[in-house]
């Protein structure tokens, strides 16, 4: 006779406990960090049987204390986070139905619309602002729930934010203008481009806070793949160092109602109605088939795509007038790649003369050197650009996999997911 | 445009509490965060939110203390922002 126990047996002699539910429900965490570690591991032990991992960074020491899922061995070999955090909880929920999939990339620029469409909730586990906004805007476009967590030495938060309520605030709507500043560091001032050595801030914290913090998010999670309500709209203040001050009755937490900013700018995005999928394109589709699958749907009318981000052709020096070839997603092109190397040009700050830089070398004041970029953000088959480029694919421009792009023709719009991604990101 | 009166902040992760005796109801809450920096002391790198005891909403940046509906004796909390992953 086997004594032993069903391996959910205690979650689900809770009664209103679907784990049929959870089994079939996809979660999008964003983020492998120490918060990341948490949820996934949580989330895993829960039963969801859909998790989908997305991570651009690689493993380091100074995880290892923080992060369950990593091992000394993944410092030595370089791993990926959102890998190795896929493999290792993969073997926490004994479901062999159950999937993990890990996507390594940046998801502000690397990661498409569609991936955030087949996700019943999605996971914020970042810890830096441009990535947040990025989530919200998609969850906002996609009218999805996401739920972000944050920490700072023995404290944490949990925001729910229900970004199809128009009524609910969402975390843009808290934005003020230090945090668009704190974007823009990463960015040249003068031309967007991706400024080559921008030095990391690590923040103070704790494994015990992102214990916490993590399992309030999961337990959000599991409550809203259950359809019950959480507290969206609010953020959730963990104080875990002193913990009675602002509460009449001793709470280590309390809940801030977050007030929606009428000037939001993400509140003025209409949510998605109708995709188009056209499944045997991806973003490894070249640019001119791409363009025969469009015209299969749209007839043969003029097309345009709209990237909804820029190209950059060539950086001109507004000085020799000579231009660097450059062929590359601005978001890929650094203020390195687009200095002349030639022209001499005077710190308007210290007076030095730099060669060869964006910034001044002698007082690293920024920006000195402004190249004239030739980019565009929608593509058309009548453009001499593209009939020398035809055969570089959506990915090669900046589309990422699994994108929604808005075609427009001379019947009208539509938005078209590249949907033969889809299996890269869920079952 | 009228003053306020009385105000206490809290200051979440010290206990501090802050008096202000009188205040334009036209101070937005960035303002107000910025104007008692030195005493709110929040830990290094992190910006503060600040929202009203009585409702536990939040005041926004741009949001004057009179269109949060804030009232003379009123008791304002004042926290930070956690961004760490």
């Amino acid at each position: 006779m086997n004594m032993q126990s069903p391996f959910f047996d205690r979650q689900e002699r809770i009664g209103w406990w679907k784990q049929d539910s959870l089994l079939r429900s996809r979660v999008l965490v964003v983020g492998a960090g120490a918060l990341g570690n948490e949820v996934i591991k949580n989330l895993s032990l829960l039963g969801v049987g859909n998790l989908l991992i997305a991570d651009f960074d690689t493993i380091e020491n100074s995880n290892l204390s923080r992060a369950v899922l990593f091992r000394h061995k993944d410092v030595k070999n370089g791993a990926r986070k959102a890998d190795v955090a896929a493999r290792r909880a993969k073997l926490l929920n004994p479901n062999p139905k159950a999937i993990v999939k890990s996507f390594h990339g940046d998801i502000v620029w690397d990661m498409g619309l569609g991936v955030f469409r087949y996700a019943d909730v999605i996971v914020g586990c970042l810890d830096n602002i441009e990535a947040r906004l990025a989530v919200n805007l998609a969850c906002r476009k996609l009218g999805k729930t996401w739920i972000d967590g944050g920490m700072w030495e023995l404290a944490g938060s949990v925001s729910v934010y229900d970004c199809k309520n128009d009524d609910k605030a969402c975390y843009e709507c808290g934005m003020t203008p230090d945090h668009y500043r704190d974007i823009r560091v990463r960015y040249s001032c003068t031309n967007a481009v991706v400024k080559a050595r921008i030095k990391q801030g690590y923040e103070p914290t704790t494994q015990t806070t992102s214990a916490l913090v993590g399992a309030f998010q999961s337990q959000e999670t599991v409550k809203l793949l259950h359809n019950m309500p959480s507290f969206s709209g609010r953020r959730l203040m963990i104080n875990g160092e002193a913990h009675f001050f602002t509460g009449d009755d001793s709470s280590p937490v309390y809940l801030i109602d977050l007030s929606k900013n009428p000037s939001c700018l993400c509140h003025q995005e209409s949510i998605i109605e109708d995709v188009f999928s056209i499944q045997s394109a991806s973003a490894d589709t070249k640019l001119g088939d791409f363009f025969d699958l469009l015209h299969k749907y749209f007839d043969n009318t003029r097309i345009i795509i709209e990237l909804n981000r820029e190209f950059v052709v060539s950086a001109e020096c507004p000085y020799c007038l000579n231009s660097i070839y450059i062929n590359k997603p601005l978001h890929r092109t650094n203020d390195l790649e687009v200095v002349c190397p030639n022209c001499e040009v005077d710190c308007p700050t210290c007076g030095t003369k730099n060669i060869g830089v964006p910034d001044c070398r002698n007082c690293g004041q920024e920006d000195i050197y402004e190249p004239i970029l030739h980019k565009f953000n929608e593509l058309t088959e009548d453009s001499s650009w593209f009939k020398n480029n035809s055969n570089l694919t959506l990915l090669d421009i900046g589309v990422p996999p699994l994108q929604i792009l808005r075609i427009i023709s001379d019947k009208g719009q539509k938005l078209v997911e590249i949907t033969g991604d889809k299996t890269r990101f869920w079952k | 445009m009228a003053t306020l009166k009385n105000l206490t902040v809290i200051v979440e992760h010290t206990g501090k509490r802050i008096p202000v005796n009188q205040i334009d109801d036209q101070v937005t809450g960035q303002e107000f965060l910025s104007a008692l920096a030195d005493k709110i002391n929040l830990p290094a790198g992190t910006r503060g939110i600040i929202s009203r005891k009585m409702n536990r909403k939040q005041i926004l940046a741009g949001q004057t203390l009179r269109d949060a509906g804030v009232e003379d004796s009123e008791t304002l909390i004042a926290d930070f922002e956690r961004t760490a992953g």
